[in-house]
């Protein structure tokens, strides 16, 4: 069997599919089928796209209505009060209304008015839902699968690729990977981690043979004034960005559990060592002053 | 001014119990469409798997009982094998009817049982039949009964008085072979008893075609036993049965499965029981029972399998047909409910429908032997139909050990044959198995 590499662009990121087959035809149609899941999912839950499903749903919440939703967007919305419910409300996925406030490209901070403004429109507990329905009490609210969506769409298309036969390899979505099946030999994936402080550098690698692993980190957007670094994840509880760790990696059987359990410890901030502890999947964490901790241990990088 | 944001509420919140934050997630996350797999794919099993059962199996008072001793381990060698050895134990004591005498009523009122008085002392036994003339009385001047004028009135049957206790150890080996879509599997085996020994082969080959969706499955095997009859020292009747298999199953969509399999056996040599007799009234004699010495036999199975997941069941429907040229006719009609109940128990609730058609050569009892072919008066090749039913409960008590209990009632009656014209319940029977099995894997 040999390696096919399948690079392409999705949600915003560089995505890989890497898949052993016999002949190149025999990944290429599981590719283009994995490849086309994934684009249907970006369609159906894209905050840019106008003619998205989140659109519509988005659309209801600024007016303060309510609309009716599929089963696949009510797993999602469940996914996301179980999330809600499990990190005392610090997943919350009505708080991407936020950025509106916080533009880390602007250089500048939150006017404080303005920031209040908008955390009045933040918070799971201030819509309804009741499957199949959502409601919006109050307008201007607005829905984000950001966190959600990228690891879900990671395991269906893992899913999909296994039910299509191939149980050897991986399947990368901007960082959150979903590994099929050990190389054909048994050997494990060796994935490396990258460093959240230096860019080109990585913290190490990891051994992994199944299930997939997700990495949240404060570096993929921020902001420095006077030297205090503001990253991207953001309380939704004070719309101030969390402090205390860089980066946390997860290894889980499923991409989205894996994600939310690394978002949920980066929002967790000091606590979140300690959370990730208790919570029974391996782990790595590294904290703002470069300390390293968890049960995973990296390997040094080739 | 960072000072008073985020950092500070987020060290007041509370700590939740984790591991079951754990479970939460994963429950929410697996009820999404497309997380989980519902290919059916032959993948080598990744982990050593052991398996026993502890069966029990009754037909109440004087009849066959069983005691069943099973254990199985399966392991993986490298990525693209397995291999299975199975081994079972079974004790079987009790005895089984062997033949059927009329009740007859004879001119001037009479009515004469051929069993009483003794038939069964010298007839019955496992290991004492032969073709012995019962000292049943015979009617006025010698004639013969179908001369009499006698007429029967009913049929008994008779049942082995003196017992037999056997042992039988069975052991077999199998490996898989897994390559891409194709699985190739060969096993070889034996099964030895005092008075029965059987060595098989079997191949089997399973292809995966149109994605994983549908799956075309051949198989072959090949038994060559060797039978020593107790009741006759020195005699070895031999038997081959050769056995072919081609079978589809097709996934119909998320939630349903469909298989049609067809197999055909053909046996030949010696297939006659050794310990069943038949009753011939026109010599007032108990004779061995003989059969063809081939048989021909054909077996549709037809089998749709339905997830429900509102209610986190399935469903399974089975129908067999079979018939072969010594003119055996069966259909059976199963079904069973399977359902999930929570913290790892799982209740499967069964029915079966079983009916037959007698075969061309059988006869309760007979008036005078054929002079060609085979005769046979083998309950088991009667005219019967049965009902079953079935319960099982099984438990996970962790994610590598599962214990199951079940309980099967089996009620075998002649009045439950689609084309009974036959009310005799003499042949009537019924049974109880219970069975106690375990799976534990590393």
């Amino acid at each position: 069997m040999r390696l096919f590499r399948f690079p392409f662009g999705a949600m915003g990121s560089p995505c890989e599919l890497q898949l052993y087959a016999e002949t190149p035809q025999q990944a290429r149609g599981p590719a283009d089928r994995a490849i086309a899941d994934i684009a249907l999912l970006e369609a159906r839950y894209s905050r840019y796209r106008q003619d998205s499903l989140l659109s519509a749903i988005n659309a209801a919440a600024a007016q303060g209505g309510s609309i009716k939703v599929d089963a696949e967007t009510a797993g999602l919305l469940d996914y996301a009060q179980t999330c809600y419910d499990r990190s005392d409300g610090l997943f919350d996925i009505t708080s991407g209304v936020l950025r509106r406030v916080w533009s880390f490209a602007s250089g500048r901070l939150p006017d404080p008015a303005e920031l209040a403004a908008v955390l009045r429109r933040v918070g799971w507990t201030k819509l309804r839902w009741h499957n199949p329905r959502l409601e919006f009490p109050i307008a201007g609210m607005e829905l984000d699968f950001g966190g959600i969506v990228k690891e879900y769409a990671a395991d269906r298309a893992g899913t999909l690729l296994l039910d299509l036969g191939i149980t050897h390899g991986l399947v990368n979505l901007g960082g959150d990977i979903r590994v099929l099946g050990p190389h054909p030999d048994g050997r494990a994936w060796t994935i490396g981690i990258r460093h959240p402080r230096r860019p080109d550098a990585l913290l190490g690698n990891l051994l992994v043979r199944q299930g997939a692993l997700a990495t949240s980190g404060d570096y993929e957007r921020c902001l420095e004034i006077d030297g205090r670094r503001y990253g991207h994840i953001l309380d939704p509880r004070t719309g101030w960005p969390v402090e205390g760790l860089a980066a946390v990696s997860v290894l889980a059987p499923s991409c989205l559990v894996a994600g939310s359990a690394s978002t949920i410890a980066m929002l967790k901030a000091q606590e979140g060592p300690a959370w990730l502890a208790g919570l029974g999947l391996e782990h790595l964490w590294v904290d703002g002053t470069g300390r390293i901790g968890g049960n995973l241990r990296p390997s040094a990088a080739a | 001014m960072a000072t008073r944001s985020g950092v500070a509420a987020v060290a007041a919140t509370r700590k939740k119990s984790s591991p079951k934050t754990l479970a939460a997630l994963t429950s929410a996350a697996l009820a999404l469409p497309g997380m989980t797999s519902h290919s059916h794919a032959a993948t080598p099993p990744t982990k050593v798997e052991l398996e026993g059962g502890l069966f029990y199996y009754d037909e109440g008072p004087d009849r066959v009982r069983v005691a069943t001793v099973q254990q199985q381990a399966l392991t993986p060698v490298g990525d693209n094998f397995d291999v299975k050895l199975n081994a079972v134990y079974d004790a079987i004591s009790g005895a089984s009817p062997i033949y059927n005498v009329p009740t007859l009523e004879c001119p001037g009122g009479t009515v004469i049982q051929p069993t009483t008085g003794g038939a069964e002392t010298v007839s019955g036994a496992s290991g004492a039949s032969g073709s012995s003339t019962s000292p049943l009385p015979r009617p006025r001047g010698g004639i013969p009964y179908t001369q009499s004028g006698c007429k029967p009135i009913g049929v008994q049957q008779v049942i082995s008085p003196t017992p037999f206790d056997d042992r039988r150890v069975a052991v077999d080996l199998k490996a898989n072979h897994y390559r891409g879509d194709t699985t190739f599997g060969v096993g070889l085996g034996i099964s030895d008893e005092e008075d029965y020994r059987s060595n098989f082969l079997t191949l089997d080959l399973r292809q995966d075609l149109n994605e994983k969706r549908t799956t075309l499955a051949l198989g072959f095997s090949l038994a060559d036993d060797k039978v020593m009859p107790v009741n006759d020292p020195g005699f070895i009747g031999d038997k081959q049965t050769l056995q072919y298999l081609v079978g589809l199953t097709q996934i119909l969509d998320k939630y349903s499965i469909t298989q049609v399999n067809l197999t055909y056996s053909n046996a030949a040599g010696y297939l006659t029981d050794p310990y069943k007799d038949v009753f011939v009234l026109d010599s007032n004699s108990v004779v061995p029972e003989r059969r063809p010495d081939e048989r021909g036999q054909w077996n549709l199975l037809g089998r749709y399998i339905r997830f429900v997941p509102a209610l986190d069941a399935a469903v399974h429907l089975d129908y067999r047909y079979s018939w072969d040229d010594w003119g055996v006719t069966a259909n059976t009609l199963e079904t069973s409910w399977i359902q999930t109940l929570g913290a790892g128990w799982q209740a499967t609730f069964g029915v079966r429908y079983y009916s037959q058609g007698a075969a061309d050569f059988y006869q309760d009892y007979f008036d005078t032997l054929p002079s060609s072919g085979g005769y046979t008066s083998d309950y088991r090749l009667a005219t019967f139909g049965a009902l079953g039913y079935r319960l099982r409960l099984s438990k996970a008590l962790s994610e590598s050990v599962r214990i199951d209990a079940g309980i099967e009632y089996y009620d075998r009656r002649v009045g439950l044959a689609l084309d009974s014209t036959d009310n005799s319940d003499t042949a009537d029977y019924d049974y109880l198995t219970f069975n106690l099995g375990w799976k534990v894997s590393f």
